[in-house]
């Protein structure tokens, strides 16, 4: 009898507990635009966090169109990554949090990235939340499963 | 020495070269003046190099990632290995790479016939038994021929033998490799093995000797003489003597086992003074290495030679997994399929057909509920037996055509390394007889019915279906449930008469196939060529007809529970509760006792939000097929299987084949490229993946899919895209009917 598979809740959160960096798209005129951001989550998986200054592309993008992607993964940039590389898609809808909203998930997000206290701190650095629609998690190349929570 | 070579008395002082333990064992033998055969070791490098540059590494590993070793049953990791060894036969020796190896290879080597050793970088370690895993070849003559099989004992690294060992060899893309010894070939009149321990007892040795070369009494098709000798002086202490019927040879390319005119050959095989060197010989060798040995030897013109040694610990440890035992048991040598083929064929096919006459025919209404308990206990003892039969000699014997493929595979190089299948596939498949004769008799009833009524209403159909099912006894309801079979019969035979024309497989050039292959032998062995695709195609025609054989048994069973489920009435709650025998036969026996639910099996996944959007599997039939999904969970599901759905199930068997002329495409959890499935669908010329572990819970009745049997993917498409795709093929089909 072959063992279960961890369900694919349990391989999103580990790789999301793994992973500090993700590449996130917003919708902008007239191209997609991808740039990296550090982010961090709840435990329920249904909120990301990120922090980005106010005059970045990425936010009046948001301003103008809520809907972002964001792709995590754990490559190392050698063969090995078609074989062990996961890679995760998150689909959902971007906001910055109010500032009661903001003190709440700021010490979240700080437990994560200490470093950049002062960076969060600059009163034009928005944190901004993502309410996650779904998640796409790739495996072995080409397997794919979604995990929806809308 | 060259950059990727060194002669095998040179590896020793290379302290920094790690050409594997097997290898190093023969250095330092030769330096310690034991006679051995000549040779030099291409090292690790040049395997490393050769995958590298050639792109093979990302290859291997993405063959590798199709799904976790360790969920892979044998078939898929025999088919992966066979993917890869065909990606080395097909990948040719780039260069600089081909002319260091010449360079390095002694001008004698280069005329002379050579062996041809594995030496893993991995194996005989931690005092593990690895033996076996890797391909060794004797009898190779020829620069072409070398270079050639040097890359099959490379592939061998990937052995299905290895993968099953992959966690204890540690096997991984960037840190294995594998060395390649090549030397000369000593062709012995007498050959053997000495083992420096008894495994029966610690104080005494054994030696083991054959005529002719020693790969029969390795491969274990040879009985040979055997001695027990004191472990301290070597003193005789008992012999047995065998009969010398056979011995193994070399043949133009290779060895061969031929019988021995037995004149002159009734006194034992070695004398004392030659049982007396080897075990000094052994005993020089244990010294040397400082513990116990297992060596293998071999005379030539009176001279004894050492052909390897490695510490008896090695081979004597035993593999607690069971099933892997099994599994790796089924690789058998053309001899033993021989011996197979005979007794399958002669005694136990013959003896299976007439004891499922004896039992069928049998009027169970008539019968007493003691005789019914009966005749359910004669049944099952009918089926248990045959089908410890099925699993201890036909299921060996389907390495026949496993055989077959991989000799066609080394010997041709085809693109496809499935294409040998296509020669094996000439062979009269009795499942498909049965769809033939299903087809034939929904079109005949057609005619006389003009449309197929419900079997109770129709009494001239209702005999009809009853002969058709007492002709294919236990072919279309399991253990479970057989009151539905002539409905569900019925209903396929509706849909067969609606099908779309049939677009079976029709391989070009099968007898153009056949021919290559066999004139890629030389005369004299030709008919070995012969030998080995008559047991492939045995042994496939078998791997598909031996269902059935044993189904007859299964369906005779039912049959009588069926009945004792119709007398229990209440007893009986449902179908799971009065399907053991045992069961059922105490219920009979005593009125007032309730059979035993057997419980059922409950794999679900728990997540209902999961949804799957593409499962990766083996590309097992060729073709692209889109279609709505059907999902078998039961022999219940069979019935509603519609025209040109793609028929999702955990594994096609035999009583299933009924409904693949219906269907676009088959999905199927268990793994294989050669299972029942996989065959039918190559036969009908329907895509097919299998090997998707959880494919019955993450696809759902309903669900529209693509199925790529090209690269063994299924895309399960969200609603929209279903829509869409629905509505392209309605507007496509209603195209086509207006046209007509």
């Amino acid at each position: 009898m072959l063992k279960k598979r961890p369900s694919l809740r349990s391989d999103i959160e580990k790789l999301l507990r793994k992973e500090r960096l993700g590449v996130i798209a917003t919708q902008g005129e007239p191209y997609p635009y991808a740039t990296l951001v550090g982010f961090s989550f709840t435990k329920d998986l249904k909120h990301l966090f990120f922090a980005t200054m106010r005059s970045t592309r990425k936010y009046r993008n948001i301003l103008n169109n809520q809907h972002v992607s964001v792709l995590i993964d754990t490559r190392k940039n050698d063969i090995d990554d078609f074989k062990d590389a996961v890679a995760l898609t998150i689909l959902g809808r971007a906001a910055e949090l109010e500032k009661a909203d903001k003190k709440k998930y700021l010490t979240l997000y700080l437990k994560r990235f200490p470093h950049l206290k002062c960076f969060i701190e600059d009163p034009e650095t928005a944190l901004v939340e993502i309410q996650v629609d779904r998640y796409i998690f790739v495996r072995r190349f080409q397997e794919v499963k979604e995990l929806s929570l809308i | 020495m060259t950059q990727y070579t060194v002669a095998i008395k040179d590896i020793v002082r290379e302290e920094n070269l790690n050409c594997g333990n097997k290898a190093r064992a023969l250095s330092i033998m030769t330096s310690e003046d034991i006679r051995l055969p000549d040779g030099i070791c291409i090292t690790p490098d040049a395997y490393k190099e050769f995958i590298t540059q050639t792109g093979l590494k990302g290859r291997i590993l993405m063959e590798l990632g199709r799904k976790d070793l360790k969920d892979m049953r044998w078939e898929e990791l025999w088919d992966a290995s066979l993917r890869i060894r065909n990606m080395f036969v097909r990948t040719p020796l780039y260069p600089s790479l081909r002319e260091d190896i010449i360079s390095g290879l002694p001008k004698p080597l280069q005329r002379k016939p050579v062996v041809i050793r594995s030496s893993s970088t991995a194996e005989d370690t931690q005092g593990t038994s690895f033996a076996g895993l890797h391909d060794s070849f004797v009898n190779v003559t020829g620069i072409d021929r070398i270079l050639h099989h040097i890359k099959l004992v490379w592939a061998s690294l990937w052995s299905d033998a290895a993968l099953s060992y992959s966690k204890e060899l540690s096997l991984d893309i960037n840190n294995s490799a594998m060395s390649v010894l090549i030397q000369n070939m000593i062709v012995g009149t007498k050959s053997g093995i000495a083992f420096g321990e008894d495994p029966n007892d610690p104080k005494k040795a054994v030696i083991e000797a054959v005529y002719g070369l020693n790969k029969g009494l390795v491969d274990g098709d040879i009985e040979p003489d055997r001695w027990i000798v004191s472990g301290r002086t070597g003193r005789i202490v008992s012999q047995h003597q065998s009969a010398h019927a056979r011995y193994t040879t070399v043949t133009t390319e290779g060895t061969i086992l031929k019988k021995k005119n037995l004149a002159g050959t009734r006194s034992p095989l070695l004398n004392k003074n030659e049982i007396s060197e080897i075990f000094s010989t052994l005993t020089t060798i244990q010294n040397i290495f400082g513990s116990k040995q297992d060596i293998e030897w071999t005379f030539r013109r009176g001279l004894l030679y050492i052909l390897q040694a490695r510490p008896i610990t090695v081979r004597s440890s035993r593999d607690n997994n069971k099933q892997r035992v099994w599994d790796l048991s089924l690789r058998r040598s053309i001899d033993n399929l021989n011996n197979l083929s005979e007794k399958i064929e002669k005694v136990y096919l013959p003896a299976m057909t007439k004891a499922a006459n004896k039992l069928s025919g049998r009027d169970l209404n008539k019968k007493s509920d003691e005789e019914l308990a009966q005749e359910i206990a004669e049944r099952k003892k009918a089926f248990d037996y045959w089908r410890a039969i099925y699993w201890n000699e036909f299921i060996p014997f389907a390495h026949g055509f496993r055989l077959f493929g991989q000799v066609y595979n080394d010997r041709l190089s085809p693109e496809d390394p499935y294409e040998f299948v296509d020669i094996l596939a000439t062979s009269h498949l009795l499942s498909l007889e049965r769809n033939r004769a299903l087809e034939s008799f929904a079109k005949d009833i057609f005619k006389s019915s003009q449309g197929l009524p419900r079997s109770d209403s129709d009494p001239v159909l209702n005999d009809r279906l009853e002969k058709f099912i007492e002709k294919f006894t236990g072919v279309s309801c399991d253990i479970t449930k057989c009151e539905d079979e002539k409905e569900t019969l019925l209903n396929i035979a509706r849909q067969l008469l609606h099908k779309s024309p049939s677009k079976k497989n029709r391989p070009g050039g099968r007898e153009k196939k056949k021919k290559l292959f066999l004139n890629s032998f030389s005369k004299k062995d030709r008919a070995y060529a012969e030998n080995l695709l008559d047991i492939g195609r045995k042994s496939y025609r078998l791997r598909d007809d031996d269902n059935i054989y044993l189904g007859r048994f299964e369906g005779l069973l039912t049959e009588a529970i069926e009945e004792s489920r119709k007398r229990l009435g209440r007893r009986c709650k449902d179908t799971y509760t009065c399907s053991n025998p045992e069961e059922v036969i105490r219920a009979l026996h005593f009125r007032t006792y309730k059979p035993k639910a057997v419980k059922e099996s409950t794999h679900k996944d728990s997540h209902i939000k999961v949804q799957a959007r593409q499962l990766r599997g083996q590309p097992a039939s060729r073709g692209i097929a889109e279609g709505t999904a059907r999902v078998l969970a039961t022999a219940e599901d069979l019935g509603s299987v519609q025209n040109g759905e793609i028929v999702v199930c955990d594994a096609i068997d035999p009583n299933m084949t009924f409904v693949i002329p219906l269907v676009s495409a088959i999905v199927e959890r268990r793994g294989g490229m050669l299972i029942h499935g996989a065959i039918i669908a190559r036969e009908y010329g329907i895509p097919c993946v299998t090997g998707i572990p959880d494919a019955t819970d993450l696809i759902k009745t309903g669900d529209y899919l693509t199925v790529d049997g090209y690269y063994g993917l299924v895309i399960v498409h969200d609603q929209k895209e279903a829509q869409e795709k629905r509505a392209a093929v309605h507007r496509l089909s209603t195209k086509k009917e207006d046209i007509s």
